[in-house]
């Protein structure tokens, strides 16, 4: 955890310079086997630790990033290291500026080890990149770590960084998250600059972190949004915390579900309310998710269209469908995109919060297509997105936290509150959080 | 097949990968389209703010 690795760096217990040290030595044993990281920055993170250890025995100590290894998920820009967003488009793409975060993030003083691997272009969930191979799942290696931040989750989930920076445009932090066993945060909509990084969904694209505990997300959101959050607070007490009585809780294994009710336990044994709460149509809300992300994504890589060859027969035919949307479409999706958010606002006058399952399952195997839950069967990244992608139309923060395991695999459970209540949710998560 | 996504695709100039790359358009016209009946003309554009990029 980074307040452990920050407590033990000013008792003068370890450096700056071991950490990284060990997080690079992580990465030369595991990597082979996960595909996590795409490049590793080692000699400019070796360099730039024992900086750090040298500013902080000198008595400037930039907060509780200083001298911590992380790292950022290979959209993200980073100047003068290549940068691919997954993409072949990329594959030589060298950029001369750091994305905001990136900037953000060293202020602060955390390292970079290096860039993480993720699904072709952040289009996808599974994180079985065509080009550059399966990122895998390090608690099995058989099956995907979620995605497109696949990548991101598996360098925490092995221990290799306590975060690594993600981003969410339909699930992308929160469903590797829950996949992997780890906490993800997908701050409000704005909360953190999104410039210096490459563009899905323009309005549904969200920075944030992937990490081995709430906390964790607590100190990198102070980092990267300005925010003043206290890492370690979970007071829950009054906290009336909604449990969707539709929508939510069909169509899901029942450990996933037993999860959410173990949580929620947690939650009032802790002195939170429950309260039952009926949400507006999420099937309708997916859908409007859906022709908003196409048209905004295949937008974004207008100027590659033509570059068939080098994307795969998936993301092709995600931007193909894309462009064949009307424009009417997208503007009428934007008109009922407001309706949807008056609608859900009203939520906020009854509960401070609400609770479902990240996922309706745990990871699927890679190259796994379809999947059969409660007897119906349901093309795997629509049913991996049921849950997330209608958070992104809202903008809501959310939160995904581990809650269990079922058959040895990790089950996550999502928080989600009002626009810039993290600190609310980040409460709830840091108390029911196991 | 809800639209002839075909002869759409051709008019576009979009030549799709395959016979299936289409198909998943026919679901979502089919769950968004009874949608766009409900607006009203008061139902204005969604603008999400984004200060980050307003203000560079």
């Amino acid at each position: 955890m980074i307040l452990s690795n920050a407590k033990l760096l000013r008792e003068g217990k370890t450096t700056s310079a071991n950490l990284v040290a060990q997080s690079l030595q992580r990465i030369d044993e595991l990597n082979p086997k996960l595909n996590a990281f795409m490049t590793v920055m080692g000699d400019a993170a070796r360099a730039r630790a024992a900086a750090l250890d040298a500013e902080l025995s000198a008595g400037t100590d930039r907060g509780p990033l200083h001298g911590i290894p992380i790292a950022v998920k290979d959209l993200f820009f980073t100047r003068g290291v290549r940068t691919t967003a997954g993409s072949k488009v990329f594959d030589d793409f060298i950029p001369d500026r750091d994305a905001d975060v990136v900037q953000l993030l060293e202020k602060a003083g955390a390292v970079i080890v290096g860039k993480t691997s993720l699904h072709e272009c952040a289009y996808g969930i599974t994180s079985n990149n065509a080009h550059y191979g399966a990122v895998r799942n390090p608690h099995d290696p058989e099956r995907i770590p979620g995605g497109s931040s696949g990548g991101s989750a598996a360098a925490v989930a092995a221990g290799i960084v306590d975060m690594a920076m993600g981003t969410d445009t339909g699930g992308s932090i929160r469903i590797p998250a829950a996949f992997c066993g780890c906490a993800g945060l997908k701050p409000t909509f704005g909360r953190v600059s999104k410039r210096g990084v490459f563009p899905l969904g323009f309005t549904l694209d969200h920075m944030g972190p992937l990490a081995s505990s709430v906390s964790d997300c607590a100190v990198t959101l102070n980092a990267i949004a300005g925010t003043s959050l206290d890492p370690e607070a979970r007071d829950v007490r009054g906290l009336r915390i909604g449990k969707p009585e539709n929508f939510y809780f069909y169509r899901i294994d029942r450990e996933v579900a037993a999860a959410v009710d173990a949580a929620l336990k947690r939650a009032e044994a802790q002195g939170a309310v429950v309260v039952p709460v009926r949400v507006p149509d999420v099937d309708e809300l997916n859908a409007i998710a859906r022709v908003i992300l196409m048209a905004e994504a295949s937008a974004a890589y207008e100027a590659h269209w033509h570059k068939r060859e080098l994307f795969s027969a998936e993301a092709l035919a995600l931007l193909d469908q894309g462009r064949l949307l009307p424009a009417t479409d997208y503007v009428q999706a934007m008109r009922l995109r407001q309706l949807f958010r008056r609608d859900f606002n009203r939520l906020w006058k009854k509960v401070d919060c609400w609770v479902t399952p990240t996922a309706p399952t745990p990871a699927p195997l890679i190259g796994q297509t379809r999947l059969v839950i409660e007897g119906v069967e349901d093309d795997v990244r629509l049913a991996t997105t049921r849950f997330m992608r209608g958070i992104n139309v809202l903008g809501y923060p959310a939160l995904s936290i581990p809650s269990g395991k079922s058959d040895g695999l990790p089950i996550g459970l999502q928080i989600v509150g009002p626009a810039n209540r993290e600190d609310l949710i980040l409460r709830l998560g840091a108390a029911v959080e196991l | 097949m809800t639209k002839d996504w075909k002869t759409i695709a051709a008019a576009m100039g979009v030549k799709p990968a395959s016979e299936t790359a289409l198909a998943p358009l026919d679901g979502l016209e089919s769950s968004f389209r009874p949608l766009v009946s409900r607006l009203q003309p008061d139902d204005d554009f969604a603008v999400l703010v984004d200060d980050h990029e307003e203000t560079a």
